[in-house]
């Protein structure tokens, strides 16, 4: 089945690196929205279907811990699921990180680990709904 | 940690980081006797937390037309443009300070990285050459070099001035 991904990063370069990752790692895709910052990535949850996320933490306008916050405290939203894409290398804070019930992926990142976060995430999500 | 320390972790985690993003491969030091080393582009990643500092990038402009196009997966024909060059360049600062902060402050350690910036002002690189950082590395490429420099504490941090 292909999914809808938003991937939500403010380098554009990273952004097409993150999608070129995962279209490697063999995953389907559907649409492939992208976005700058939380905000703008909330933006694009209200006006679309999306089935996975990918967040960066430090972002302008809005973080990536207040998207996966409102994100979270939002029941049409809060099944989504959210791999964290970062270069934090804190343990205390990924740990605090996968308490949101997120997934995290370090930067540098390979696709053999999108492939397999997907996979185990994705497995016991539920199928997509109309919007 | 020492300075040669430092030098040693600036280098593996420069190294890695590059070859991981860009799939750029190190060339030894003695081959790379007629590689460009200027026009250079630099990049500061600021740091604070348990230890507080800067990284600095300094890379050649073959190099890093190299580094962004293998990192957007473009074709040798379509050259990136100076936007993704320097989303490249400050994208490879954050994640080579990302990997090197636990190895410096500690796996538990949190430490805040702020978005790296470009340097564009001669007097701010003058200012750095007055400081000695703690660690530097330079990696060489078939086309060019990247040269990092890590300076820690407050009193070395370098003045900065952010891009307009």
């Amino acid at each position: 089945m292909a999914i809808n991904i938003l991937v939500v990063d403010d380098s554009s370069v990273i952004r097409k690196m993150i999608i070129k990752t995962v279209k490697l790692s063999g995953i389907e895709l559907n649409e492939i929205h992208e976005a700058g910052n939380g905000q703008d990535g909330l933006d694009v949850l209200e006006d679309n279907w999306v089935d996975l996320v990918f967040i960066d933490l430090n972002m302008p306008v809005m973080n990536g811990e207040d998207m996966i916050d409102r994100i979270k405290s939002n029941s049409t939203w809060e099944d989504i699921p959210i791999v964290v894409i970062s270069t934090e290398g804190s343990e205390t804070r990924i740990n605090q990180l996968k308490q949101k019930q997120v997934e995290f992926i370090h930067k540098p990142f390979t696709p053999e680990q999108i492939r397999t976060v997907i996979t185990n995430m994705m497995g016991s999500y539920h199928e997509p709904q109309n919007v | 940690m020492n300075h040669k320390m430092y030098d040693e972790l600036l280098s593996n985690v420069g190294a890695d980081v590059i070859e991981s993003l860009a799939l750029m491969f190190l060339i030894p030091p003695e081959d790379a006797e007629d590689i460009p080393t200027e026009p250079k582009t630099t990049v500061s990643v600021s740091f604070s937390g348990p230890v507080e500092g800067v990284l600095l990038l300094h890379i050649t402009e073959q190099a890093l037309q190299e580094l962004a196009s293998n990192m957007l997966g473009m074709d040798s024909q379509q050259p990136p443009t100076p936007e993704h060059e320097l989303d490249a360049i400050k994208e490879l600062g954050n994640v080579v300070c990302g990997n090197i902060l636990p190895e410096i402050a500690g796996k538990k350690a949190i430490c805040h990285v702020d978005a790296p910036v470009l340097l564009e002002c001669q007097a701010n690189e003058q200012t750095a050459q007055e400081l000695k950082p703690k660690g530097s590395a330079k990696l060489f490429f078939d086309n060019g070099q990247l040269e990092l420099e890590l300076y820690i504490s407050q009193q070395e941090q370098v003045c900065l001035v952010s891009e307009s």
